[in-house]
């Protein structure tokens, strides 16, 4: 081959070589390259694989070794990544360094070998010839160039693959980010209402409380028994809606100590479950919802948490109010099997979709349209915590329209790794 | 306000009766107190499907009060239904809501936006129920 001719080849290769972005590429444009480089019968590429020769891929005359895996000390690419140089051989039944075994299928008589990163070698170059032959310095120089271009291309992949995978990895996570900055406004919007919620019957008991006070009541009003009365409704409603408030107020509080890793628990002995369970009914049923029906066993007691449970049994409850369409809510409690026990709160309303169940006791998630009910989306995320928090489990059943089962499970003493237990 | 005039004009001064439609029952007793003490009848529904019950037996209230976001209908699937009734279609409808740039999406006489005061509601009341104020 005339020099020019070979050197434009090099060039064309190289040129290639630094363009390539896949492996495959890579290896084709090296097995062919190598071969008409050198003018020889056949061509390897060879990749370091721990302490073996992988023969990846070739293009000879017949067939050499593509797929197949040798010892690093049992090859002749072997012997050149572990001496950092090429391997030069006429005959191959004439140099120990050559599994004669391994040849005698093959075409091959005569080999050149040269490593790819020879400081550090990660593989290596085969061209074979199927008479004795003696390549030229020069084509071995061609080839060790050649297999230093590889070797730059090889590298270049690992970067470009890194690179691509950390632009991959950046890209999601500045969308699960947007993702959480979305939820976050969200979150911001349904805070202010829900907050402005309350404000609203206050502000106007307030602003008719001062009306009266300063120009007494209007013509027609009320007798002045009933001004009383009215009164101390008004004074009863205002006390309820600064207890809604406080109520959210703690809610986001408890998920920001949830997020902060700072959500702790105060466990006690003898903890009775079933009284705690009666006081929040009873709360429910002083405020006129009587269509709570309990099935509650005696005693119920263990080691908890009693005023988380109580945060629990309440979130439970209020949901079942809020979403139970004013239809009965039935309220069970008893013990369960493995020393637990079982609190269960059904409401008839219009259910959960399945695709709904895991998803409404994240933070902030809602199975209903906010249009329809208002709230922050916290209750269920709380509720969750807590229960997990006890070494207990929650989960909910539910059809569409056939109303929703929540159903905790409490172990009787959390197991010791309760997190954050005090 | 045109519209607003017209639609007083159309219920008679005497009227004394008003549709309240909220879901919140502590804004509903407080708004239904504070009327009451000023002479007025509140009907108080929990939501838009209650409120088009009573609208049947009730036809011609001088205003019907609107939140909008509500369980089993909401605000804007009443105001749709009230736009479909030729009985009461006519009545004035004052939308309360926090949100209130969500409420320019249905025609209506005025928006209360929540928290709302005594003073405001008084004044869209007794606008639209007694003619008071009506040139402000």
């Amino acid at each position: 081959m005339k020099e020019t001719h070979s050197v434009d080849l090099l060039l064309g290769i190289v040129q290639r070589l630094s363009l390539a972005r896949d492996l495959q590429t890579i290896v084709d444009l090296v097995r062919h390259g190598a071969r008409e480089l050198t003018g020889a019968d056949g061509a390897t590429f060879i990749l370091k694989e721990q302490d073996q020769c992988y023969y990846v891929d070739e293009d000879a005359i017949g067939p050499l070794w593509k797929g197949r895996r040798f010892p690093l000390e049992a090859c002749v690419s072997g012997w050149t990544m572990l001496h950092h140089r090429s391997a030069l051989i006429e005959d191959i039944y004439d140099d120990p360094r050559v599994p004669t075994e391994a040849y005698r299928p093959t075409f091959v008589k005569s080999l050149v070998m040269v490593p790819i990163r020879t400081e550090a070698p990660i593989g290596a170059i085969g061209t074979y010839w199927a008479r004795r032959f003696r390549a030229s310095p020069r084509q071995v120089k061609l080839l060790q160039a050649l297999a230093d271009s590889t070797s730059i291309a090889l590298e270049n992949l690992t970067l470009y693959s890194d690179l691509s995978r950390s632009l991959a990895e950046t890209r999601s996570a500045r969308d699960e980010l947007a993702r959480q900055l979305h939820l976050r406004d969200e979150f911001i919007s349904i805070c202010a209402h829900e907050l402005k919620t309350p404000l609203t019957p206050l502000t106007l008991q307030i602003q008719f409380l001062h009306r009266l006070l300063l120009s007494g009541p209007p013509a027609g009003a009320p007798q002045e028994d009933a001004v009383k009365s009215g009164i101390r409704k008004f004074l009863a409603i205002s006390n309820r809606q600064i207890s809604d408030f406080s109520k959210l107020i703690d809610n986001l509080l408890d998920a920001s100590r949830i997020n902060l890793g700072h959500f702790n628990f105060s466990l006690q002995n003898d903890v009775n479950l079933s009284a705690i369970i009666r006081k929040v009914i009873a709360e429910y049923q002083a405020a006129g919802f009587n269509e709570l029906k309990a099935s509650i066993s005696e005693n119920l007691r263990g080691r908890w948490d009693p005023l988380r449970l109580e945060q629990a049994m309440r979130n439970l409850i209020s949901n079942a109010v809020k979403y139970g369409e004013k239809k009965p809510i039935e309220i069970s409690a008893a013990p369960d099997r493995d020393g637990q026990v079982r609190v269960i709160v059904k409401d008839h309303g219009f259910g959960i979709a399945k695709e709904d169940q895991e998803r409404i006791f994240n933070r902030f998630e809602r199975a209903a349209s906010m249009r329809r009910y208002g709230g922050v989306g916290l209750g269920l995320y709380i509720t969750r915590e807590i229960v997990q928090g006890l070494g207990g489990t929650i989960h909910v059943e539910s059809e569409r329209n056939q109303g929703a089962a929540f159903v905790m499970r409490l172990p009787v003493r959390p197991p010791i790794a309760t997190h954050g237990a005090a | 306000m045109t519209a607003t005039r017209l639609q007083t004009k159309h219920h008679t001064a005497s009227c004394n009766h008003l549709l309240l439609i909220e879901d919140e029952r502590d804004i509903r007793e407080s708004v239904r107190e504070i009327l009451e003490f000023e002479g007025f009848q509140v009907l108080e529904a929990a939501n838009g499907r209650e409120g088009l019950e009573i609208l049947k037996k009730v036809p011609n209230p001088c205003l019907i009060l609107l939140d909008l976001m509500m369980p089993v209908m909401d605000g804007w699937q009443f105001a749709q239904a009230l736009s479909n009734d030729t009985n009461s279609q006519a009545v004035p409808v004052i939308l309360v809501t926090a949100f209130a740039e969500k409420a320019n999406t249905i025609p209506c006489a005025g928006v209360l936006k929540k928290p709302y005061d005594i003073d405001h509601l008084l004044s869209h009341v007794k606008r639209h129920c007694r003619g008071e104020g009506a040139d402000q």
